[in-house]
């Protein structure tokens, strides 16, 4: 039993020596780690002037060069790799913005990326020798103006605001003697309304749209006056006998008011008639209401006619005119080709029906420009 | 006596190892039968076409069931068919017939066979399908292609799993129709240009993206909404643009040019560039000091539009971005 003891004793021990060995590290392989590092420093993004040039990022790496890879994603910029070394080259370059490239130096899935920034030419773009700032103003009549725009760039876009649609581009003319500069000639169409309007006009070109110039127009509005009308210039074809005489809308007085026939029909739309001296090409008319709250006009036709017999549509309001009482409507500038002497404000309509029926107001006015 | 029961237990214990050698595991344990590659819904909706191929192959599957690869040859014929659309349709839309999947129009697809033979030793087939003109497809509709086994053809098949319903999406660099595809909306701008009323919206929203074709994505016009997905066809055709990818800017390569048109009726103008708003789809990516980055695709653009004639245009300064990994696209 005790010989057992022994030889058990004898086995674990061998077992147990074994095990430790089997252990120990392996100091005699040589493990080589390969290793690709581009320095901080040379991570760096870099920028190369507008003629060219070099710039060099150091690898520190001991994988073979035919091993690791770089490479550019712009054909501007070439990429050439040396032991422990890439060196990035531009040329020239000829245009007016600044190009961008992106470098990679890469072995196997670690990669390192360098951005690389080139200059552009110098662009120039002068509106009448200024970038920002000159401005030019015109009355409210129909009118033409230029500017020399000045640059080095093609000059392929002109832009003019949907909120300036009054100005437009009449031509674009060489400047003899001038390489650089164009006459640019811009038409304004006359201002129908009292409101001064404002046209930023913008040069931009495609060889770099972010240098861009501009000028302000601005064209005054309409000077418009009353036209002194009597009460022997208005009539209806429909005047209330019980109240409300036409004669109250040029009384100045809101409180009084003209009201056409409640109290017998007729067949057609009640109408206001205004005979004219003197024929005129346009004019703007205003008219406050009675202040109550029916016969307010909300479909009205202004029809106008040079002989009294003849008549033409100049408008037809369907929309904004007002309803409240003691409101008050001014139209837009209305005109024809032709002067006109008889000015008709027929009532289609009102809050309280359509026609033919009964329309109140309490003041009107024409007015017609200077 | 000590001994002898010794001796029964290691014969006992000699046959209960012999025992459990006695299962043939070398037998087949089920049967041989063909089936068509599917879910639980009879659909197959797995492959999605690349629209920057020119034509690009997904497979309708064969399979052949069973525990061990057969000795034989099994012959695979396969035939149109219509009722599995048929039922899908009905399950999911019922009335609503605007809404039923289609078949793939027959100018997309070439099925180069509609018979194969799964060989000996071998547990499917995979007929190729060409798909080409995808980019004809709404991406608002449903495709498929439906086909069901030739039983007069095909050897023994199962009868639960003849037939299968093949979903063709699509995609391409932009966005796909596997799943929905959003873009934010960041610095962004919408101007009314009325001078009575000039109303400007910053947009903070999402944008979904629709792919058409290799390089052009449908998506809504300014921060217009399309409402229920479900109902809004009449909207999208109103209020949707066209974004059409181009050639490399010569300032910088990780972006593209792009045109904007029309989808179907909206008028819609292109601006010249401005600022950041150059009308270029950009693969934007933003470094960190410590090396990572996070990268963007951006579509950076202006134009104005408007849903009617009437209307004042609305100004569109737009940066709609999406996050991506360009790890996960390369999967």
């Amino acid at each position: 039993m005790r010989k057992n003891i022994v030889l058990f004793g004898l086995i674990g021990i061998l077992i147990s020596a074994l095990g430790v060995n089997s252990c120990a590290p392996d100091y005699q392989t040589d493990f080589e780690v390969k290793t690709l590092i581009v320095p901080d420093k040379s991570l760096a993004p870099v920028f190369l002037p507008v003629e060219g040039g070099e710039s060099v990022a150091n690898v520190e790496t001991n994988v073979a060069l035919a091993d690791w890879s770089t490479s550019s994603n712009a054909a501007w910029l070439s990429v050439d790799k040396k032991e422990g070394r890439v060196t990035m080259t531009a040329e020239n370059n000829d245009t007016f913005a600044p190009r961008l490239a992106r470098v990679t130096i890469e072995y196997g899935h670690q990669a390192y990326y360098i951005n690389v920034t080139q200059a552009g030419n110098s662009p120039y773009l002068l509106v009448d020798g200024e970038r920002t700032g000159v401005v030019k103003s015109f009355t409210a009549a129909e009118a033409t103006t230029s500017v020399v725009v000045k640059s080095n760039m093609a000059l392929d876009h002109i832009l003019i605001p949907d909120t300036a649609d009054f100005i437009s581009v009449d031509a674009i003319t060489d400047i003899p003697g001038s390489t650089d500069e164009k006459m640019v000639s811009f038409k304004i169409s006359q201002n129908f309304g009292r409101n001064v309007r404002y046209g930023g006009i913008t040069f931009q070109s495609s060889d770099n749209y972010d240098h861009t110039a501009s000028f302000l127009i601005i064209q005054q509005g309409m000077v418009l006056a009353e036209l002194p009308l009597r009460v022997d210039m208005l009539s209806t074809n429909a005047q209330e006998p019980n109240e409300g005489p036409i004669a109250n809308l040029l009384d100045g007085n809101p409180g009084s008011f003209f009201h056409s026939a409640w109290s017998y029909s007729i067949s057609e739309a009640h109408y206001l008639q205004v005979t004219l001296d003197d024929p005129i090409a346009g004019c703007v008319f205003w008219y406050q209401n009675r202040n109550n709250s029916n016969g307010k006009p909300t479909d009205v036709s202004i029809m106008v006619s040079t002989d009294g017999e003849t008549w033409s549509e100049m408008v037809h309001l369907t929309s904004g005119l007002p309803t409240g009482a003691g409101s008050t409507y001014e139209s837009a500038f209305l005109m024809l080709e032709e002067p006109f002497k008889y000015f008709r404000f027929i009532v289609n309509g009102t809050n309280g029906g359509t026609a033919p029926t009964y329309f109140n107001m309490a003041e009107f006015r024409m007015y017609a420009p200077e | 006596m000590k001994n002898n029961i010794k001796i029964i237990y290691c014969i006992l214990l000699g046959f209960a190892v012999v025992a459990c050698d006695s299962y043939d595991f070398e037998q087949e344990q089920y049967r041989n039968e063909i089936n068509l590659l599917s879910n639980s819904q009879m659909i197959y909706d797995r492959q999605v076409a690349d629209l920057s191929k020119d034509r690009d192959t997904i497979y309708l599957v064969a399979g052949l069931s069973g525990t061990r690869n057969s000795d034989q040859n099994f012959r695979v014929a396969l035939m149109e068919a219509d009722s599995l659309i048929q039922a899908y349709n009905k399950s999911n839309f019922d009335i609503e017939i605007d809404r039923y999947a289609r078949f793939l129009p027959e100018e997309c697809y070439t099925i180069p066979s509609l018979e194969a033979v799964i060989p000996a030793g071998e547990t499917q087939v995979k007929f190729p399908i060409y798909l080409n003109n995808l980019d004809k497809l709404s991406p608002d509709s449903i495709y498929f292609l439906n086909y069901k086994i030739d039983p007069t053809k095909t050897d023994v098949f199962n009868p639960r799993k003849d037939e299968v319903l093949l979903r063709i999406f699509k995609t391409n660099e932009y966005s796909t129709t596997q799943r929905n595809v959003f873009y934010n909306y960041t610095s962004s701008f919408v101007t009314t240009l009325d001078l009575n009323n000039p109303l400007i919206r910053r947009p903070t929203s999402s944008n979904q993206v629709f792919p058409l074709g290799e390089n052009s994505v449908r998506m809504l016009a300014g921060d217009e909404e399309m409402g229920e997905y479900k109902t809004a066809l009449n909207r999208i055709n109103e209020r949707s643009i066209k974004v059409v990818m181009g050639e490399q800017t010569s300032k910088n390569p990780m972006a593209r040019h792009v045109t904007i048109e029309p989808y179907k009726t909206i008028d819609v103008v292109q601006l010249t560039p401005t600022d950041i708003y150059d009308n270029t789809f950009l693969i934007n990516i933003i470094s960190t000091p410590d090396g990572r980055s996070t990268y963007y695709k951006e579509f950076r653009l202006h134009y104005k539009y408007r849903l009617r004639e009437t209307d004042p245009y609305r100004e569109v300064k737009g940066i709609l971005r999406m996050e991506y990994s360009p790890r996960t696209d390369l999967l």
